[in-house]
């Protein structure tokens, strides 16, 4: 039962922060500010409502991998696949926001302005990148650890 | 065994993701506030020239003043390349400072060029912050910028 009550409330934080906040807000927001928010698309390419649907299926999969995580033993090879999938994700996910949309910017997202002249932004986060990329990698050596000592320390 | 490697992951895994949010937040904070207290004070910018009627040459001096209202030390940098019509770069000119919170300090871009040979400008403007580690930056081409520059 405990276990039960856990997976669900950990599933409900990744589907509330990121399903449901995110697509709330852009549909609560006054129509004249939803209308500036959409044109942010045609001056600068940064498309938020794609953006805010990336977040909900990502936030889905996220609520989804943590139910999987939490209903199965630490031992068990399908809690080891759903904590590293979930920190894969986690990583790409922060990718696609620090790059604007763009993951495969690495966190260096160049914005174009187009107000009628030539003009250009970029925002240099690589070394949020670096940081996040190296949380990924200590969270997955943590899950790995947790495994091989369930394991070990697994009831026969 | 299993605990303590756990907790030593768990303790790294915090100590991570709060320097992460710290280094960031304070960052993105003064560079944002630097870029908004710069162009709040735009109609501050000086622009200084010099022409030698003989020679032609101009010599082209941009005053700008940047003030950091955040709260960790920003390195700005201005540079501005002159572009003739053919599109090669006629004379380019940059500084950068280093800004500390709170401080204010002019940056003095200097170029100098033959008069009539400028048919646009790129400008930049680039603030970095933490060892240069995060920043911003804006380019911008500007056509004909020297309109009181006729040709001889």
């Amino acid at each position: 039962m405990r276990r039960y009550v856990k997976a669900v409330l950990s599933a409900s934080f990744y589907i509330i922060f990121l399903s449901i906040l995110p697509s709330l807000s852009l549909w609560l927001l006054p129509p004249e500010i939803k209308s500036y928010v959409l044109l942010i698309k045609d001056y600068t390419g940064i498309d938020v409502q794609f953006m805010i649907t990336v977040a909900l299926v990502v936030g889905l999969m996220l609520a989804a991998l943590s139910f999987a995580k939490n209903m199965t033993h630490e031992w068990s090879i399908m809690n080891l696949i759903a904590a590293l999938l979930s920190e894969a994700i986690g990583f790409y996910m922060s990718l696609f926001l620090l790059g604007l949309g763009n993951p495969l910017s690495m966190g260096l997202a160049k914005i174009p302005i187009n107000y009628g002249g030539g003009a250009t932004a970029a925002l240099d986060l690589r070394f949020v990148t670096l940081l996040d990329a190296v949380i990924m990698a200590v969270s997955a050596a943590k899950s790995v650890v947790n495994f091989y000592y369930a394991r070990k320390e697994r009831p026969v | 065994m299993k605990r303590k490697a756990s907790k030593i992951l768990s303790v790294t895994i915090i100590i991570l993701y709060a320097s992460l949010l710290i280094v960031s937040s304070a960052s993105l904070f003064s560079i944002s506030s630097t870029l908004v207290g710069s162009l709040e004070r735009a109609e501050d910018v000086r622009f200084d020239s010099t022409t030698n009627p003989l020679t032609g040459v101009v010599n082209l001096a941009v005053h700008v003043p940047i003030r950091n209202r955040g709260i960790v030390e920003v390195n700005v940098k201005v540079a501005v390349k002159l572009i003739s019509a053919d599109g090669t770069i006629v004379a380019e000119g940059f500084d950068s400072k280093r800004i500390g919170p709170g401080e204010t300090k002019e940056l003095l871009v200097v170029a100098t060029f033959l008069r009539g040979t400028i048919d646009g400008a790129d400008l930049a403007f680039e603030c970095r912050a933490f060892f240069d580690l995060i920043g911003l930056s804006f380019s911008m081409r500007v056509e004909t910028p020297t309109e009181g520059y006729p040709s001889p």
